[in-house]
């Protein structure tokens, strides 16, 4: 080995020497950490599993294990408990499961095309423009049935999205332009609803219902008609995840990678649009679980959207699901809205995900 | 002139502009195959419009870009990006990231809804860190990176879409001398093993001169000077370029010319 005058030489080598078990140890922690994100997600799987079980067997009145099964593989439409489960509280569960899952993975695309932290659905004008939608069609034609509310909810959430995207400037729409045009029609929409509201004592009705949500008038029925409209936005989703990363490079770097930006945009905007207008339809205004969701999977995932998007949908299903379930406990009553309690659930959780941020940041 | 004898990347008679200003006016440029060629320039020039037309961020309103004999904005997009990688300038990642996520989105172009990870993604991204060499430092987060590790990660995940052309915008921006040196002996070093066709702008006419095999000179948007840089560094040429009084002098290490201003 040469060494120089001034014995440069054997630190050199010193230096490589730990280096090198430096470098295994990162390796090793790297292996691990890429285990550890599947590992999060399976056992967040498995969680959900057992509170979906949980949520099916609590309640006003409770049902054993047994009745359980039974009523999900041998349904017998005779058995009063199994009546329960089957019309009543997998309805239930299955509506809040999705309103969870999309609200989530809609949060994360948002947060991630507008590289905005506080970015959510509701911001783009859909829960507006669905409360327009349901407002506008019961004063205008009397159509105050849930099953013509869905529709109603749907088209105009999708309307408001629509007409957001393009007063933000279309496809070649910029994240706070977007925000921006959704703040402005939002509140447009809002007091378009107000002013129908003192106008017509049954709009008044059908709004208070309706604002309210939750999920106690879901039905297989409503599951049916919107499931589709959910899967084709989970899809849409997934399929906009690896170009959403791409464009958190920067526009350039994204055209770079071969990533048409207009076109990943659109993408990302139908699912969240898909997603978060049949949320709406289904179980009307949550405000919250789109925002804090997606902290918690960052939290959990690393800011790779492959890994957020289905790491959001679980971890918001069991949100919203904890929340229905919480909502219909004694302590509350048994009666307090999902969207409430996800909100009082939610709160304290982001705050300690801020505070506990901020405590590796100094 | 047939297909053979041309070079990769050309522009053909380009004119690019923003509304009301015309930067490149009916430019006409070959980047030579297998070497490194440095734009200078003074500031303004056109040097990263030229850049970023070449590699299609920004849309010709005259004239065309040939990849491989053909115009690359008919060219799925896609497809050009497994052929030619460009690092911006001064890009930014979002918080939150390691280098090993950032290096992984270089795959991007090679992959689709249908073809997700693969083991030869896996094995580019391993061959892009180790060729930036950066293997030891995958699991870091990048905001804990220093500027010249940080930067050799972009250049990682540019080199994980496996290139066989590199375009850089002032790769060596915000790093200081010695970080400078090695960024462009890794750049040279990557056109010398893996054949990379290399074109970047660069502001430091003496690294140019020292790091490229062939120099572009610009000003008002057009190409006053090209070639070897013995031909293209030459006081004349300061003059005319940069309005800048100089003599230039034979580096005595490296045989290169050496720019020293009046």
């Amino acid at each position: 080995m040469r060494v120089d005058s001034a014995g440069r030489a054997p630190v050199r080598a010193d230096r490589l020497l730990d280096d090198v078990s430096r470098d295994h140890a990162r390796q090793a922690r790297r292996a691990r950490a890429g285990r550890s994100r599947r590992m999060a997600l399976l056992a967040s799987c498995a969680a959900l599993v057992l509170l979906s079980a949980l949520a099916l067997r609590l309640g006003l009145r409770p049902v054993g294990w047994a009745d359980l099964a039974q009523a999900l593989i041998a349904y017998e439409p005779t058995d009063p408990e199994q009546i329960v489960i089957r019309e009543l509280r997998l309805p239930r569960l299955v509506g809040a499961l999705l309103a969870g899952a999309g609200l989530g993975i809609a949060g994360a695309l948002m947060q991630g095309m507008t590289r905005n932290p506080l970015a959510d659905p509701g911001l783009l004008g859909i829960n507006a423009g669905a409360a327009a939608g349901v407002i506008g069609g019961t004063f205008l034609f009397g159509m105050g049935a849930p099953s013509q509310q869905i529709w109603l909810a749907l088209g105009g959430g999708a309307l408001g999205a629509a007409a957001v995207f393009a007063l933000g400037g279309g496809a070649q729409a910029s994240p706070a332009r977007l925000l921006l045009a959704g703040a402005a029609l939002s509140a447009f929409f809002l007091a378009m609803v107000r002013g129908l509201l003192l106008m017509s004592r049954q709009s008044l009705e059908t709004y208070r219902f309706w604002v309210l949500g939750g999920f106690d008038n879901v039905t297989a029925h409503t599951l049916g008609a919107l499931w589709p409209f959910f899967a084709a936005g989970a899809l849409a989703a997934l399929a906009a995840a690896a170009l959403i990363d791409a464009l958190a490079l920067g526009e350039d770097a994204a055209r770079g990678l071969g990533v048409r930006v207009g076109g990943a945009r659109l993408l990302a905007g139908l699912a969240i649009v898909l997603l978060a207008s049949s949320t709406v339809a289904m179980a009307g205004p949550i405000a919250f679980v789109g925002l804090i969701v997606p902290h918690m999977a960052r939290a959990a995932m690393r800011n790779d959207m492959l890994w957020l998007v289905p790491c959001a949908g679980v971890f918001g299903a069991g949100l919203m699901t904890l929340a229905e379930l919480a909502g219909r406990s004694p302590l509350f009553g048994g009666a307090m809205q999902a969207g409430v309690m996800s909100a009082l659930i939610g709160g304290p959780a982001l705050i300690w995900l801020a505070r506990a941020k901020e405590g590796r940041m100094s | 002139m047939s297909q053979r004898s041309m070079n990769r990347l050309r522009a053909e008679e380009i004119s690019v502009g923003y509304p009301g200003r015309t930067v490149l006016d009916a430019m006409s440029l070959d980047i030579p195959d297998g070497k490194v060629t440095a734009i200078v320039g003074p500031n303004a020039c056109g040097k990263s419009t030229l850049l970023r037309a070449l590699a299609r961020l920004i849309p010709t309103q005259g004239g065309r870009v040939l990849l491989d004999g053909r115009p690359i904005e008919k060219q799925r997009s896609r497809q050009v990006a497994r052929r030619l990688a460009i690092l911006p300038q001064s890009p930014a990642a979002p918080e939150g990231l390691t280098v090993l996520d950032l290096v992984r989105r270089g795959r991007t172009p090679h992959q689709s809804v249908l073809r997700q990870w693969s083991r030869a993604d896996a094995e580019a991204v391993e061959r892009a860190l180790s060729l930036a060499g950066l293997e030891g430092l995958s699991s870091r987060m990048l905001d804990t990176l220093s500027g010249g590790q940080r930067q050799r990660a972009w250049i990682a995940m540019a080199l994980a879409q496996d290139p066989e052309l590199l375009l850089l915008d002032e790769p060596t921006t915000y790093l200081d001398l010695p970080r400078q040196i090695e960024l462009l002996a890794l750049i040279r070093q990557l056109n010398r093993d893996a054949g990379l066709t290399v074109a970047m702008v660069l502001h430091d006419v003496n690294l140019a001169a020292r790091f490229a095999d062939h120099i572009v000179a610009l000003k008002d948007g057009k190409v006053r000077r090209q070639g070897p840089p013995a031909e293209v560094v030459t006081a004349e040429t300061m003059q005319e370029v940069f309005s800048l009084p100089c003599t230039v002098i034979r580096d005595p290490v490296h045989g290169r010319p050496h720019v020293i201003p009046a």
